[in-house]
């Protein structure tokens, strides 16, 4: 090797780590502005949340609107304060009905999606059935339900797997047809057979596709089990609601709504975790995990 | 050794109630270890025949032997290489790699060792515990290369393993392919629409014409072995070349 050739070596060396060095630099301010983004993405949306709440609350005392047309969100939150182990009854009841009818759908839906995507047959029997049971508008059919199955819990978790399962089954149908077919053919160059190819293959793709119905399906949920309490029910949160409501009682409607709803943000984020958990090498979580790699 | 032979294979589709005879018939054996390159132009049936070859695919009309055995559903000991590397995004690199070991029921531990090494050869081995996202598209191909090979195959085929990828990378993995070859020894058989590349890798070349597809030429190619990429400036070198796209232009596949 000649001395210029050195020189020249030892030149590229330092040049590169100057470049390295700037690159740092150039990530470590990135990352900034990224946290800087961050806390403004934070407070932008709770100043928002908050500034509302408060105008809210200054026009019902502006307007003095009475209780009953629209309570003041102090008085919502000193309902909840007071009758907080009455909700937490109510919330338990209907989160239970919305669990085990949630549980019941993802199995109906796995299943019957993993037939429909195996056999023609089993699709062309069951799939007018299937148009037509999702076409029938199921809150209009639910007080059916009361004369059918009875009053109480049971009618809430059918109604939440009603509700439930068909998003579900869809996607999942979808998902296990959307395996690539060269992906198939060299899976079988391989010598892989029937079950491996289910295992290895068709499984794995289907997962993202799968996940995105059971997102949907998982904050329908909450909402099932509270419409089979508006009808056929003598508990939970709906059963609070449509009570409260024909009594007058708006502030205590309210408080209920408030805890449907936040059932409702805690089962979406549940779904995002497991969503994270079980794809996270799918392209819409990379990045999210926080890893470098 | 002549290790596969072709007899009269044709291919025909069903198309919107039409049938479209895309492939043949066509006769040729194949020479134990020895890689045999089929260039032709889009939908003349060479990847249809490569399919037919690894059993992946039926013919309509005549059959291929292997060893003397007429192919059935399936023919065992393949490595195919695609186009598209299609590794699986939920699988790490060397788990990609030990897909092949797992369709086959075989145990994790020497098939490792075995992925690793071959990973190492092809310039990936740094990567093993990346995902197929992470990687530039040649350095993917690499990975289903190693994957393809990891069985120790007795046939490789490619479809148009390269033709993805830039100039540069392409010419890097040829010299790379090239290498594996020489070691290892596999029977393979190639398809490409580079004249270049054809003649750079094979041992032999058929040329084939367009729909439905025919052989028009059958070249061996007898230039040394290591070829370097120089060669491909040489005389010898360029009137290979020039005999396959005189072909290419008789047929009236490419007009000048």
């Amino acid at each position: 090797m000649s001395a210029t050739d050195q020189t020249a070596r030892d030149g590229a060396a330092t040049d590169q780590a100057r470049r390295l060095a700037s690159v740092r630099t150039q990530q470590a301010q990135l990352r900034e502005q990224g946290f800087t983004g961050r806390a403004w993405g934070f407070l932008l949306p709770t100043a928002s949340g908050l500034g509302g709440l408060l105008l809210w609350e200054l026009a019902v005392h502006w307007f003095q609107l009475p209780s009953y047309l629209l309570p003041a969100p102090s008085e919502v939150a000193l309902v909840m304060v007071e009758k907080w182990q009455l909700l937490l009854d109510q919330l338990v009841y209907t989160a239970f009905a919305a669990i085990v009818g949630f549980v019941i759908a993802v199995v109906i839906a796995l299943s019957l999606g993993a037939m429909i995507a195996a056999s023609p047959f089993v699709e062309r029997v069951l799939y007018v059935w299937l148009v037509v049971f999702h076409a029938i508008p199921k809150v209009v059919v639910a007080p059916l339900l009361l004369v059918w199955i009875g009053f109480g819990l049971q009618s809430s978790i059918i109604f939440v797997v009603v509700f439930t399962f068909f998003p579900m089954l869809v996607n999942t149908v979808a998902g296990l047809r959307s395996a690539d077919p060269d992906l198939l053919l060299l899976a079988r160059s391989m010598g892989g057979g029937n079950w491996q190819l289910l295992r290895k293959i068709r499984i794995p793709s289907a997962l993202p596709s799968i996940i995105a119905g059971v997102k949907i399906s998982i904050t329908l949920a909450p909402l099932g089990a509270v419409i089979g309490e508006f009808v056929a029910s003598n508990k939970g949160l709906g059963h609070m609601l449509i009570q409260s409501v024909g009594s007058l009682e708006v502030p205590v409607a309210f408080a209920a709504v408030t805890v449907v709803s936040l059932l409702g943000i805690f089962t979406w984020y549940l779904a995002e975790f497991f969503e994270r958990a079980t794809i996270p090498w799918h392209a819409s979580q990379r990045g999210r995990s926080g890893s470098d790699s | 050794m002549q290790e596969i032979v072709v007899e009269g294979v044709e291919r025909t589709y069903r198309s919107g109630g039409r049938a479209v005879h895309a492939l043949g018939p066509v006769d040729f054996a194949i020479e134990q270890g020895r890689t045999t390159t089929i260039v032709g132009p889009s939908g003349c049936g060479k990847s249809t025949l490569l399919r037919i070859l690894g059993g992946l695919d039926r013919p309509s009309g005549g059959q291929v032997r292997v060893r003397g055995e007429p192919v059935g559903e399936r023919v065992e000991g393949i490595g195919v290489v695609f186009q598209r590397d299609l590794l699986l995004d939920w699988r790490n690199i060397l788990d990609n790699v030990l897909l092949a070991a797992e369709m086959k029921g075989l145990p994790r531990g020497p098939a490792a060792k075995r992925a690793h090494a071959l990973l190492t050869e092809l310039g990936v081995g740094d990567f093993a515990d990346r995902h197929p996202w992470e990687l530039s598209g040649g350095m993917r191909q690499r990975v289903a290369i190693a994957r393809a090979l990891l069985c120790e195959p007795w046939l490789l085929l490619l479809d148009e393993p390269f033709s993805a990828l830039d100039a540069l990378t392409r010419d890097q993995m040829g010299v790379l392919l090239q290498r594996v070859q020489q070691t290892a020894k596999t029977t393979s058989v190639l398809i490409t629409h580079s004249i270049p590349e054809a003649v750079f890798l094979s041992d032999r070349v058929l040329v084939m014409s367009g729909r439905p597809g025919v052989i028009l030429d059958d070249i061996a190619i007898d230039l040394p072995r290591p070829r370097t990429l120089a060669m491909r400036e040489e005389p010898e070198f360029a009137a290979i070349a020039r005999r396959i796209r005189m072909q290419f232009e008789r047929s009236g596949v490419l007009t000048a």
